[in-house]
């Protein structure tokens, strides 16, 4: 690298109209080059501690650059979580020998095309026993595309649109409940409030997630007696939301949702406010809350949000304990509160783990087929797969946001509080 | 209906913003500028910080990071795009979207992906004429577009530097030959545009969230805009982002918001094909 870097500039190619020296561009090359050297060996990941331990290495194509970057960084720290308690606890028992685990990572850009590379890469070269999913289901379903035709088990545990599944893989295995459990939960909940909301909106970005999950809830809804008085996607990656929710104002709904990313939400609300449009109830699916509150600061009051998990979800399992115990190891570690994003990556830790564990080898069939009758209860809640993969038992929660704290307020046996119904306009606040 | 014109209008002022600074530097070097992007992202951070940190208004801090992107703009002319000046369009492609990439990288690495918002005060609170609401700080990006662009063509028009750019871009050699010094006159342009994508960056942080990604969109929006008020053109900028922000806007009335930027596209392609010079632009004299 660097060899190339300065022949690149004592050779023929000359950048300098007037043909001077080019001093600085020596020292400047030689920093680039260290520079991608370190980055060179930290995406490797570091090696097992002692030479002699047995390794497990998993593999993991996230995001760390490009639209879901902050959602990879959040899951990223859920995998390092789960390994590093794996390791503290001195590793995995296989086959009476112990077992370091340790994580290979690469950039995906978010994009699912470089995903698809990067899994072939991570097997190909790196040589992972298993592979852990990205965020999303667009990137998953790209990304499990390849690790299927290598037979790699492929965890995908931020992934729950139905096409993701629905493609008969069999090393294919998810975390994430459906989207209806967490999205159409709204559902449900809009049914028990007084006044009664009978017409709603529901807008959302044109991609794999968003899409499943804002037709899945139409569908429940249109079963359970609303009334959909506006329906429509709009181009992901837009910057822009006033005009469509002008159009959005004008069809009067009671209840608005958004089944967008953080970025579609924070600009619908803003929209929202802008045009002194007031509605009943707003609610968004799995925010990462704490960042979502600090973006909009008091303008998040009142806003509702579905997540499938929460640190006061109450729900108990082995290795990690209850989910409150989760978020207090969480929490020592990274110093804030754990989202649903990171406790599913840790949740797909454990699966594996536990799968592994009953096969005792690493062997992908045994690991396979042990994998495929898990029905356990663990911080997560439960986790038990239908024959495609897919984690359909898990339920989620109803949360809404005031002054920076987060309040469950459905289902009833789990709500903190009673919710705000309907939140306040936006001038009597 | 109204209500969305408003909006469109209102849009328009940002693109107009968006899409001035890129446009000026491919009429004055013929250099597509990939790192403008990338400049209205640091400059959005800069606001993002100066009004954490210190509490200072986003509209006031537009002075600040004006000032900051000149000094940065001409420094990275001077010394490192210069270089690529009059090279082949690739060279000062490659040269300029890597610059986007170390700094999409370095706000990755510093500040990492965490979406930030600033919100003052006033923040979503408009006026309200009938029906239609016209949010205060739309209104006042509006208004700033519209007084940067108009201070831009006076500068052009009628200060001796103005003139220097524009003898610069129409003819580099003669420009030489009357004694401009044509090094000064490509830095000071630079410098230039980085203070209009500082300024389109500072108000966009009010608007929008703040993201080391936000830059892709943006680059892709001046781009189609400084196309369609055609390249080189500052006045046609405000044209190229009024029309934009009206077909993404009238794309949601009238097709569905599927359609929000299919429509804006579609314009673009017409215009390349039937005005290539741009909706208000004519055709330089050296490109003849």
């Amino acid at each position: 690298m660097r060899r190339l870097a300065s022949s690149f500039v004592s050779g023929g190619c000359n950048l300098d109209p007037r043909g001077k020296f080019l001093w600085w561009v020596l020292p400047l090359a030689l920093v680039v080059a260290g520079t991608l050297a370190a980055a060179g060996c930290s995406a490797t990941g570091q090696q097992a501690g002692d030479s002699g331990a047995n390794v497990l290495k998993i593999g993991a194509a996230l995001s760390a650059s490009g639209s879901l970057a902050h959602e990879g960084d959040v899951m990223k720290k859920g995998y390092e979580l789960w390994k590093d308690t794996v390791n503290e606890k001195g590793g995995l028992n296989v086959g009476g020998k112990k077992y370091k685990v340790d994580m290979v990572y690469y950039d995906d850009k978010s994009d699912a095309t470089t995903a698809g590379k990067l899994v072939e890469k991570l097997i190909t070269e790196d040589k992972v026993d298993f592979i852990f999913g990205p965020f999303g289901s667009g990137i998953s379903a790209a990304a499990s595309a390849i690790s299927e035709k290598y037979k790699k088990i492929f965890i995908a545990t931020i992934a729950n649109a139905d096409t993701v599944y629905s493609r008969g893989f069999k090393y294919l295995f998810g975390i994430l409940p459906p989207t209806t459990s967490g999205f159409g939960l709204n559902i449900d909940y809009l049914a028990t409030l007084t006044p009664k909301p009978t017409k709603l909106a529901i807008i959302y970005p044109d991609d794999l997630f968003p899409a499943s999950a804002a037709e899945a809830a139409k569908k429940k809804g249109e079963q359970m007696g609303f009334q959909f008085v506006f329906f429509q996607k709009y181009p992901k990656g837009t910057t822009d939301l006033s005009s469509i929710m002008t159009q959005v104002k004008a069809a009067n709904p009671d209840a608005l949702l958004n089944s967008g990313y953080m970025e579609d939400e924070v600009m619908m609300v803003k929209a929202a406010k802008e045009l002194k449009f007031n509605v009943k109830y707003i609610s968004s699916l799995g925010m990462p809350v704490f960042a979502f509150m600090k973006a909009l600061g008091k303008d998040s009051d009142y806003l509702f949000d579905a997540q499938w998990w929460m640190p006061q979800s109450g729900w108990k399992g082995p290795f990690f304990g209850s989910s409150q115990d989760y978020n207090a190891l969480y929490k020592k570690k990274y110093n804030e509160d754990a989202t649903y994003y990171s406790a599913a990556a840790s949740a797909g830790g454990l699966v594996l783990q536990t799968a592994i564990g009953k096969a005792d080898s690493l062997d992908v069939e045994k690991v396979r087929a042990e994998l495929a009758k898990t029905d356990m209860e663990t911080f997560f809640g439960q986790i038990k797969y239908d024959e495609t993969g897919f984690n359909r038992t898990g339920k989620g929660v109803i949360i809404q946001m005031k002054d920076g704290k987060i309040n469950i307020v459905y289902p009833q046996n789990l709500a903190t509080t009673k919710a705000v119904y309907p939140i306040p306009d936006w001038d009597k606040r | 209906m109204l209500q969305q014109l408003v909006n469109a209008l209102l849009l328009g002022g940002i693109y107009a913003l968006v899409g001035v600074g890129f446009s000026l530097i491919y009429g004055v070097m013929n250099i597509i500028n990939l790192a403008h992007g990338a400049l209205i992202m640091l400059a959005a951070y800069t606001t993002f910080w100066v009004f954490q940190l210190y509490g200072v208004d986003p509209f006031a801090s537009i002075v600040i990071s004006m000032a900051l992107f000149f000094v940065i703009g001409f420094i990275l002319q001077k010394y490192i795009v210069n270089r690529v000046v009059g090279q082949n369009v690739l060279m000062t492609m490659v040269l300029t979207y890597g610059f986007e990439l170390i700094a999409v990288n370095f706000a990755l690495y510093f500040w990492h992906a965490d979406y930030r918002a600033v919100n003052p005060t006033y923040a979503g609170t408009g006026l309200e004429i009938g029906d239609v609401v016209v949010p205060y700080i739309k209104l006042g990006i509006l208004t700033v577009a519209i007084v940067l662009t108009s201070l831009l063509y006076l500068f052009m028009t009628r200060t001796k530097i103005g003139n220097a750019i524009q003898a610069t871009s129409l003819n580099k050699d003669a420009a030489q030959l009357v004694g401009i010094d044509i090094q000064y006159i490509y830095s000071f342009t630079y410098g230039l545009s980085a203070a209009l994508a500082a300024a389109a960056g500072t108000l966009i942080a009010i608007v929008y969230t703040v993201t080391p990604s936000m830059e892709g969109g943006f680059l892709g929006k001046a781009f189609v805009i400084a196309i369609l008020g055609g390249l080189g053109n500052s006045l046609g900028a405000i044209v190229g982002g009024v029309v934009l922000a009206l077909a993404e806007t009238f794309g949601v009335v009238v097709f569905g918001a599927a359609y929000q930027q299919i429509v804006g596209y579609v314009i673009f392609l017409l215009v390349l094909i039937v005005r290539p010079c741009g909706l208000v632009g004519r055709r330089f004299f050296s490109e003849l």
